[in-house]
């Protein structure tokens, strides 16, 4: 299976660049009112472990927020994508979700050119065309979201002090995703 | 060969489009696809490029229409194949890049006779340069079997008159062409072969010079099989005149 160009995902009226640039643009307004969220979070769990007037000490049995309550309320994967560090990722998981929906269509406007893709000799033309782009920006944009969480916890373990830090961080943020892999009927169990 | 057996199609709550039809086109073939509004024509064009989902069997050459006979056939629809954002010049690449076969000549020939811009979008060109440009898409694609449906509806007369004689010009003895027409009358004089369709059934499968032999002609033979009925104007005519004559 060879690589394919750009232009070899995209509906053939368009190289795919505008669709690129324009994703990159909206990656980094996420990005950034991310940053801009997770940081607002992260600064006022900090200046509650720390007393009062005092940025620089450290209240005594003080305990740090959980890293997965700075990135989402634990005990539900919909509260984790609805935490406003995140938030900004879902929105834009939706919009390469939409482009998927506005390609397929696209082939239906104006003429009936999903016959002429249908007739191709590569059978997966026209599924190439409408969805592989979106796909790729989808697993980009999830991709980016857990680069973000490693770079989120990396900054939260280098800021919280030592005797604020609660165990198991990890398994906490994991717990977050549980939800995924728990059998619906299992859920609802006492 | 390209051999249609026993294809019928439903539509889901709509009953059946066509039933239990079968047929064959050989090699280097002009033949008619007829019939009323409504007949299956459409559809049953669809079902041999596999567009649609059928019960029944298409072969060429005695195999199962695979993927890779699909580039032998190629399709002119009245519903337009192409991309209206693209230029003439870019579809001309496109269809080079996926059909190998492609006949550059002929296409140039072809966009020069119709006068047709090379460089606007297709979407913005009139309703019969559209068509036009179907047309000419579908004989350049190096097919040996040139489906079309309807391709002459929105051409003026001449255009059409004139494209009729340049179609017998340029196709080659290998080259099978089967469309559907309404034009019957314009276009008896160029079919070797006619198929009728009646409410989704072949009623009908006649070689023209078969019918010269016997004495009538395509039309009468259409008008024959649908049993038309000669005197339903002056029937309604009459009807309408007397009820205004009766009106107080």
């Amino acid at each position: 299976m060879r690589l394919r160009k750009l232009h070899e995902l995209v509906p053939p009226w368009t190289d795919g660049k505008p669709f690129l640039f324009s994703y990159l643009a909206l990656l980094a307004l996420c990005l950034a009112i991310s940053a801009y969220n997770y940081g607002g979070m992260l600064s006022l769990a900090l200046s509650q472990v720390h007393v009062y007037g005092q940025p620089d000490v450290v209240d005594p049995g003080s305990r740090m927020t959980d890293f997965a309550d700075l990135v989402g309320v634990q005990g539900a994967v919909s509260n984790f994508f609805s935490h406003p560090a995140l938030f900004p990722f879902l929105l834009l998981l939706g919009a390469a979700a939409a482009l998927a929906v506005v390609n397929r269509l696209s082939f239906l406007r104006g003429s009936r050119s999903d016959y002429l893709l249908r007739r191709l000799p590569d059978r997966r033309e026209l599924a190439r065309r409408a969805y592989a782009l979106p796909l790729l920006l989808i697993l980009a944009t999830l991709g980016t979201m857990v680069l973000v969480l490693a770079v989120y916890y990396a900054v939260y373990l280098a800021l919280t002090p030592p005797e604020c830090l609660q165990p198991n961080q990890l398994g906490k943020l994991w717990d977050n995703f549980g939800y995924l892999f728990t059998p619906y009927y299992e859920r609802w169990l006492p | 060969m390209l051999e249609c057996k026993h294809l019928t199609k439903a539509y889901p709550g709509k009953g059946r489009a066509l039933e239990d039809v079968s047929f064959s086109l050989p090699r280097g073939e002009i033949v008619g696809l007829l019939g009323e509004n409504g007949a299956g024509k459409t559809t049953l064009l669809k079902c041999l490029l596999g567009l649609l989902r059928f019960r029944g069997e298409v072969t060429l050459d005695g195999h199962p229409l695979a993927r890779e006979d699909l580039a032998k056939l190629s399709f002119a629809s009245c519903e337009h194949t192409f991309f209206p954002s693209l230029t003439p010049q870019a579809h001309r690449d496109f269809y080079a890049a996926h059909f190998p076969a492609f006949r550059h000549n002929r296409y140039a020939a072809l966009m020069d006779f119709f006068a047709l811009p090379d460089h606007r979008p297709v979407g913005k060109l009139s309703a019969g340069q559209q068509n036009q440009f179907e047309v000419i898409l579908a004989l350049c694609q190096g097919a040996d079997y040139i489906l079309m449906d309807e391709p002459f509806a929105g051409s003026d007369y001449f255009n059409r008159m004139d494209f009729y004689k340049v179609l017998l010009g340029i196709l080659e003895p290998t080259e099978t062409l089967f469309l559907s027409t309404h034009l019957v009358e314009e276009m008896a004089p160029f079919l070797g072969r006619a198929i009728l369709l009646h409410q989704g059934k072949l009623v009908a499968d006649a070689a023209t010079a078969d019918l010269e032999e016997a004495g009538t002609d395509l039309v009468a033979f259409c008008k024959q099989t649908y049993q038309y009925q000669a005197n339903r104007v002056a029937k309604a005519l009459a009807r309408l005149t007397h009820g205004e004559e009766a009106a107080p």
